[in-house]
């Protein structure tokens, strides 16, 4: 995983005795979730979230250990780190825990109804949101006081999922089920980048746990102010009515939406094969364009063997200049905030760190759910 | 008006910069290698290479092509001497309907331009943005494991008769 300090390599979790956790009893798998300590005491480094699995309880920590631990086992040895001095000190992360690691398993707010409960218990455990949608500070901890506005994901926008969401509709908990569930939903579009990995894992979890979490970050978003509903109203108005106003703007953006995006994209055709109006385009109103970017260049691809959004990608037939004059296009057609400033560079680095991605094609982001397991008890 | 490239000839075209470049090559320049399938770019039946890349021709419009060089199957081979792609298509009976299969050589093409020896893994992910609905699968991975081994050995001829020379 690359982060802002450097690189750290996932270890090998299979029940390998020389190389994995086979010689691990369940207390140390349980020490390694609570406190990031490998049997050996050695201190983890928090790219595996034990800030997060320190709420998991025993008796979810002890199905992971059985689980893991009847696995195959895989002899695969740990890739070394690649950070700097004094990072490659595991006494440092001691220091780091003492300021940010926050021990101590779930405790349920009484005041809550059960399934409020058991969403914050995934959201804030197992599943671990705050991750990649919190900011994190200067040392890499997330900010306790920016809980869920926003963070990164492999060169992603994991955009703000609490009071200062972009999205033109504001989220409510249905919405939120459907999205988790299916990857999609018709008044916010497609999930892309690693949250299509996050959904795709998603499908195979019980649907009551879905809908736990949809309804606690249901209320971490809050319900949205009759301004901010206001603005819904006319963006969805505005969506339903057939572009009277058809770019008559001369601009390349202009025209290369008009011809390579509005055939999908403004036909009012529904989710998942049509294309989302961009009107509701969380991409188009955040602050940040590098998932637009990211989208644009690389298209989503489908999942194998079930109903899922499909785009093609447009890294082959546009320059980066035309992507910008697109993007920049989008964002004053689309939105109401003010323009993006930096797309070219945007661009040009989405496309220098998706080039993997690009090139090689389906990975894990497009990882197939198992559609014998979606909607299913 | 504006000049396009394509198979190695220039055309002036007039029609309106956002036109799709499939529109242009079937009912312009009359090159019905590339079909329109979808005309959403899901299909892969429009797929021509531009600048050595494969591209979905119902999604690209033409303003997108100024100074940029075009190839469409036409460009490949003709009847009498057909690109080592061609050959291997027909010679594996690769086609059933014949619909998708332009575009699936193309996209081969593509990439066996940039990588002459890739794996059965690495073709069927390039060629997974094209849909077949007759099922010819098969056969079209075959074909393009043909083509590599007849490019394999057109390189390794002209390579001996220019040393021959």
């Amino acid at each position: 995983m690359q982060t802002p300090f450097g690189t750290i390599f996932s270890t090998n979790i299979t029940p390998d005795a020389e190389t994995g956790i086979g010689r691990w009893p369940e207390a140390a798998f349980r020490r390694a979730m609570r406190s990031g300590v490998d049997r050996a005491g050695r201190h983890l480094y928090p790219t595996f979230p034990y800030d997060h699995f320190t709420n998991v309880s025993d008796e979810d920590d002890q199905a992971l250990y059985a689980y893991l631990m009847t696995r195959q086992p895989v002899r695969a040895p740990a890739h070394a780190n690649q950070l700097p001095f004094p990072l490659d000190q595991r006494f440092v992360i001691a220091g780091w825990k003492l300021l940010f690691l926050r021990r101590g398993t779930y405790q349920p707010d009484s005041t809550q109804s059960a399934e409020w409960n058991r969403g914050a218990y995934l959201v804030e455990g197992l599943a671990h949101c705050g991750a990649c949608h919190t900011p994190r500070n200067a040392l890499g901890a997330e900010r306790p006081d920016a809980r869920f506005a926003g963070g990164d994901a492999d060169n992603w926008n994991a955009y703000a999922i609490n009071a200062q969401s972009p999205a033109p509709i504001p989220w409510d908990a249905d919405a939120l089920f459907a999205y988790l569930r299916d990857g999609w939903q018709p008044d916010h579009g497609v999930a892309r980048g690693p949250m299509a990995e996050v959904v795709s894992n998603l499908a195979s979890v019980k649907e009551s746990d879905v809908r736990a979490i949809a309804t606690y970050m249901a209320g971490v978003f809050g319900a949205p102010t009759p301004e901010r509903r206001r603005q819904a109203e006319a963006v969805l108005a505005r969506v339903k009515t057939p572009s009277a106003h058809a770019s008559q703007t001369n601009t390349a953006g202009a025209a290369i939406y008009t011809a390579a995006c509005a055939t999908c994209h403004e036909t009012n055709r529904p989710l998942p094969y049509g294309g989302v109006n961009l009107g509701l385009s969380t991409a188009i109103s955040s602050p940040d364009p590098r998932n637009a970017a990211n989208i644009v260049l690389s298209g989503v691809r489908p999942v194998e063997g079930e109903r899922s959004p499909i785009m093609p990608g447009f890294a082959s037939s546009m320059n980066d200049d035309q992507i910008s004059a697109l993007l920049n296009y989008l964002r004053s057609r689309f939105s109401n905030r003010p323009a993006w400033t930096g797309v070219e560079k945007t661009v040009a680095d989405a496309r220098r760190t998706q080039t993997v991605f690009l090139q090689t094609s389906p990975g894990p982001r497009n990882a197939p759910a198992d559609p014998t397991q979606r909607d299913k008890p | 008006m504006m000049t396009l490239k394509v198979n190695g000839h220039d055309h002036q075209i007039d029609a309106d910069p956002d036109t799709p470049l499939l529109y242009v090559l079937r009912d312009d320049i009359k090159l019905n290698a590339a079909k329109f399938g979808c005309g959403l770019g899901q299909c892969g039946a429009c797929t021509v290479i531009v600048d050595g890349k494969a591209v979905l021709s119902c999604v690209t419009p033409l303003l997108l092509l100024e100074g940029k060089q075009v190839t469409t199957l036409e460009g490949l081979g003709t009847l009498e001497a057909p690109a080592p792609i061609q050959r291997a298509f027909v010679e594996e009976q690769a086609a059933q309907c014949g619909y998708c299969i332009a575009g699936m050589m193309m996209r081969a093409q593509a990439l066996l331009q940039r990588n002459s020896k890739p794996t059965d893994e690495q073709i069927r992910a390039e060629l997974e943005p094209h849909l077949c609905r007759c099922g010819t699968h098969m056969r079209i991975l075959r074909a393009v494991h043909r083509a590599i081994r007849l490019m394999d050995t057109a390189d390794a001829s002209s390579a001996s008769q220019r040393s021959a020379q």
